[in-house]
């Protein structure tokens, strides 16, 4: 009966409480869409390399290293040589090493030079593999293996010509439009970078920057049946496998002294873990505001509330006449405080649900940010629980007034 | 228990008033008895205590200290009970009706008397059966449980008030101007009503009004002035 009397005293007021609905609504989205973003970005960020144990470049910050090897985020500084590349090779306990070269691109999408070792180390995820959705590793100077957005974004298929831009510009004036690729496999979804990236061979990258005149006689030569072998000067990093774990910060620290050059190695989860507490730092305060937004609309509610009471005067009198005590109009007042920040909460997830299934492409494709739809989790639960305490709380405001009026003033409401 | 029961309400030494102390009285009554299935008239200049003494008989304002005195309904006492088991005892005994503003705006006739039935834990299957029969005998038809309470004319809803106010089956009835509203071919429409219902029901009625014309339904009359020896106004 409390609630059949809630439920129709919030429809008479139907106003004032839709628009206090609206603000709860979006409130508890913004949390909750806050929170699930978090942890979701916590989560794609942490799978994004696997399996690796150090990551070698030249010196600098190892944020920067980890942000231009790994996210393809910013430009590298300098590279380091070939030689050094076979030197980390040759290390004892290096199980395998993976040269990257960073700095050109394809219509916005990276692109990596590599070798085809890198289709076979290379991990994500929990420990994961890549794995090829069609076709297979380049094994020739100018193949080429995409990742999957990139596929799906350039409607790429196995065999289809690109071409790669100098720099990472979208629009670029210099294109290697001499030298195209051969689209030789794309990968599966990995849902990290790899997923918008070009990977091409050392060596095919090494030809896109030759003059025009030394590629003819390279395509000839290829013509010919003739095994090229172009030298490889730089790159701009390596990825290191190594055989036990326990020896990883002996090699770490043998890499940082190399007489070769300047160089430096990074543990990639050392360097995750101090990049999120960056980023994490933000999505708290982020989270912190959301919390107080929450709050202020709660209290927005309360404050409907309890404009309500003087309102409702008569009414209050009426159910104490019919022998409600003052317990009910109590927990009339929570029950009506509940129905709308419990139903507002219910749309709130509903809504931020539907936003996700429909934006999360455009996530994945604008911020690389890999997000799950599935809000039903823990979290979500935590936040919606959080509002059902904050509302007791915050409505117990009108509620002990409503209680206190009806002990005070009888029946006496004219 | 109650076909022994002689009188409904029984007042004692009765002083009363608002704030803890250094206001004046505002109630301030001897002894008062209304024997049960009694229909007394009440009435009395504004501001001499009419709607307080229905409070304090109703339940809903507390005699605490410096007040002092005994009301006793049905022989029990109700004054010193908790105030939560004055409401269980006035939701099961009183029912109540008011000037105007009697039922939840909101709520179809139907909720508005099952409410009540609700909070005197009387409510089951044959509640709305019941209060058709109330209804019929308030003069109004079945069809207007369905209607919302603030669609209904002033008459009609003080008629449904009366009829929410018996679903429970009150042994008393409080009444407080319930026809200053009304016109005067509708005022004497509801009291010929009401008293019929009250008479075949055998509820005491406790009726306060301005309008000493009403008194003749009555069996005993009485000014408050008579029965109130405080001497400054309630307001």
């Amino acid at each position: 009966m409390i609630f059949t009397i809630a439920l129709q005293s919030l429809k008479s007021r139907r106003g004032a409480v839709l628009l206090t609905m609206l603000s709860v609504i979006l409130s508890v989205g913004l949390l909750v869409a806050t929170e699930h973003i978090r942890l979701q970005a916590k989560d794609s960020f942490g799978r994004t390399i696997s399996g690796t144990d150090l990551i070698v470049g030249p010196r600098t910050g190892q944020t920067n290293l980890l942000l231009y090897s790994v996210f393809r985020v910013g430009n590298p500084t300098n590279n380091i040589s070939w030689a050094s590349v076979e030197s980390i090779q040759n290390y004892p306990g290096v199980n395998w090493a993976v040269p990257i070269s960073l700095g050109d691109s394809h219509k916005g999408f990276a692109v990596v030079g590599t070798t085809s070792d890198y289709f076979r180390f290379f991990q994500y995820g929990n420990k994961q593999a890549l794995q090829f959705k069609e076709g297979q590793a380049f094994d020739s100077v100018f193949g080429a293996v995409i990742g999957s957005d990139v596929a799906k974004t350039m409607r790429y298929k196995v065999g289809d010509e690109i071409v790669l831009s100098h720099g990472m510009a979208e629009v670029s004036f210099k294109t290697h439009q001499h030298s195209p690729f051969r689209v030789t496999g794309i990968l599966l979804p990995t849902g990290t970078p790899v997923d918008k990236t070009v990977h091409v061979s050392l060596q095919g990258l090494e030809a896109a920057h030759m003059s025009q005149h030394q590629l003819h006689e390279l395509e000839h030569d290829l013509q010919e049946g003739e095994e090229i072998t172009l030298p490889i000067e730089q790159v701009t990093a390596v990825l290191v496998g190594l055989d036990s774990p326990i020896r990883t910060l002996q090699i770490q620290r043998q890499i940082n002294q190399s007489a070769l050059e300047p160089m430096m190695a990074i543990l990639p989860g050392v360097a995750l873990s101090e990049l999120w507490q960056l980023v994490g730092n933000i999505e708290n305060l982020l989270l912190l505001i959301s919390v107080m937004i929450l709050f202020a609309s709660l209290l927005g509610l309360a404050t409907m509330l309890l404009t309500s009471i003087r309102e409702r005067r008569r009414e209050i009198a009426v159910l104490r006449a019919i022998g409600a005590s003052p317990v009910v109009v109590f927990l009339l007042i929570q029950t009506e405080a509940f129905l709308i920040s419990v139903s507002a909460s219910i749309i709130a997830v509903l809504l931020v649900w539907g936003t996700l299934i429909i934006g999360a492409n455009w996530l994945s494709e604008e911020y690389g940010l890999f997000v799950d739809a599935n809000l039903f989790t823990l979290g979500t639960f935590t936040v919606v629980g959080l509002v059902c305490v904050i509302t007791f709380i915050i409505a117990c405001v009108p509620a002990i007034t409503a209680y206190k009026q009806t002990l005070q003033q009888g029946l006496n409401a004219r | 228990m109650h076909d022994t029961v002689v009188n409904a309400i029984e007042i004692k030494e009765l002083e009363f008033s608002y704030a803890k102390s250094g206001r004046p009285k505002v109630l301030q009554v001897d002894t008062w008895k209304v024997a049960k299935g009694q229909s007394v008239f009440l009435s009395g200049p504004s501001g001499t205590g009419k709607s307080t003494l229905l409070n304090l008989i109703g339940g809903t304002l507390p005699i605490h200290s410096p007040n002092r005195g005994e009301i006793r309904l049905l022989e029990q006492p109700f004054s010193s009970l908790s105030p939560s088991k004055r409401d269980k005892f006035r939701a099961k005994h009183i029912g109540m009706v008011f000037q105007q503003f009697n039922l939840i705006p909101y709520l179809s006739v139907e909720k508005n008397i099952e409410a009540a039935a609700y909070f005197g834990k009387t409510l089951s299957p044959d509640t709305k059966t019941i209060a058709k029969e109330y209804l019929q005998r308030m003069d109004l038809a079945d069809t207007i449980l369905s209607q919302r309470s603030d669609t209904l004319s002033v008459g009609q809803q003080q008629r449904v008030a009366v009829a929410r106010a018996l679903i429970n089956k009150p042994e008393i009835l409080i009444v407080d101007e319930p026809t200053s509203a009304l016109d005067e071919s509708a005022k004497m429409g509801f009291m010929n009503l009401l008293m019929q219902c009250v008479k075949e029901l055998n509820v005491s009625l406790v009726f306060v009004s301005h309008d000493s014309r009403l008194a003749s339904h009555f069996e005993y009359s009485l000014q408050l002035g008579q029965l109130n020896r405080a001497e400054t106004s309630e307001l």
